[in-house]
């Protein structure tokens, strides 16, 4: 089953045992509160925020996938590490904590380049007041002749690795779960993914569309 | 300047934002380093004299032995080789789950080989698959990206639920459980081209 964002932040703090787990830094905890934050975290690194006591000045998000990925992955690693594990008292709930390094992590960002809105004046924690989330982002013409192209490329698939890509990454399900519903090897599953990811890479690179 | 495209994994999602594939991406990283931050074991001559001496306990493609619980001595962390595992989705994390590898390493430990000692002290070894068969080839077992090996572990009933310890071993080349044992035991040279690294694994 794919993992999905769930509005229940009291992961951590109904379950003494899963609290320890994470404590202790145990893959399986890990895992689970990943899944169960991940989503809200690249919302968030996606779209920016606004800060509420600055009269709504804007924290832009992050401008392409390449630099989302990469705050989704250091808010993690930063909230994962023994520090990180320490630093959550386990007595509030552990999304606005996340969320936090998330933000602090764009305001860093932006404060290393040239600032799209003036940082100057904004005190440490404002980040902790911020308001909800902007709008996202407008796909550009280039990206979305991409997304055309691919759904072209699809089409023209087999239909077992069309089924394999549409639940993969359609439908975000894990490789068990696809080889188990279509009845393939987890390898073949593995296997299918890679080469589409290979072949659609060169198809679009042979059309002049991708670096 | 040409701005970043999506990934390919979102070209494919048909939705520019966080992908599945590009979510596995991420927690394999993060795992592997929260996992590398973890303390490693050190030699243990009084667990792996058990080891040999349980031997011929072998069960099925799983190594089984009983051993005493042995607190011995850690040894510093570092930012070398290391392992992390996940029950897969949409499966039980015990018994009739399956437990995914994630695994990085230098080019020069390019094998990898791993057990789990019970918290009764059995030893379930999963790689070698046998007592004849060779520690992973890492270039060829390991996914570029994430660090997953293609070879996940079908969990059955003796994976009772508890804490596991699980060890892994990286060496430079294809090694035995007994050239593995031998390895670690030897009082001269012992772990010689070997690095040991320690998780842990809790099944419910």
């Amino acid at each position: 089953m794919p993992h999905s964002p769930s509005t229940d932040d009291d992961l951590l703090l109904g379950d003494r045992s899963l609290l320890d787990a994470f404590r202790r830094g145990d893959a399986q905890a890990l895992t689970k509160i990943y899944y169960h934050h991940v989503d809200d975290v690249a919302r968030l690194v996606r779209r920016g925020f606004v800060l509420d006591a600055q009269g709504g000045a804007r924290v832009f998000g992050a401008p392409n996938a390449d630099v989302e990925r990469e705050l989704v992955q250091e808010t993690f690693l930063r909230a994962f590490s023994p520090a990180g594990r320490r630093a959550f008292d386990g007595l509030r709930p552990y999304r606005p904590y996340l969320l936090r390094i998330a933000k602090n992590l764009l305001i860093d960002r932006h404060r290393r380049r040239r600032p799209e809105v003036s940082l100057e004046n904004w005190p440490e924690g404002a980040a902790l007041d911020a308001a909800p989330l902007g709008p996202e982002l407008e796909q550009s013409m280039d990206d979305r002749k991409l997304f055309e192209v691919t759904k072209v490329y699809l089409q023209a698939l087999p239909a077992e690795e069309r089924e394999i890509v549409r639940l993969r990454f359609e439908e975000g399900l894990s490789q068990d779960v696809v080889s188990a519903q279509l009845g393939v090897t987890r390898r073949r599953v593995r296997s299918v993914e890679e080469s589409v990811q290979r072949g659609l890479e060169r198809h679009l690179s042979s059309q002049g569309l991708y670096p | 300047m040409t701005e970043p495209k999506p990934p390919i994994a979102r070209l494919l999602s048909g939705q520019d934002q966080l992908s599945q594939v590009e979510k596995e991406q991420i927690l394999a990283q993060v795992l592997v380093h929260t996992q590398a931050e973890a303390p490693s074991p050190g030699r243990r001559f009084g667990f792996w004299v058990g080891l040999l001496a349980a031997a011929s306990a072998a069960l099925g493609g799983l190594f089984l032995s009983t051993l005493p619980p042995d607190p011995s001595e850690r040894v510093a962390r570092g930012g070398g080789p290391s392992f992390s595992v996940s029950c897969a989705e949409g499966l039980p994390c015990g018994p009739g789950g399956r437990l995914r590898w994630f695994v990085r390493s230098t080019p020069e430990l390019s094998h990898f080989a791993a057990f789990a000692q019970r918290p009764d002290g059995t030893i379930l070894w999963y790689f070698p698959q046998s007592e004849a068969g060779e520690s992973l080839d890492l270039g060829a077992h390991a996914g570029a990206e994430t660090g997953e090996l293609d070879v996940a572990i079908e969990l059955g009933q003796e994976h009772a639920p508890g804490t596991y310890k699980l060890i892994g071993m990286f060496s430079p080349n294809p090694r035995t459980r007994g050239a593995l044992r031998s390895a670690y035991l030897s009082p001269r040279e012992p772990g010689v081209g070997l690095v040991v690294v320690e998780s842990e694994l809790v099944l419910r």
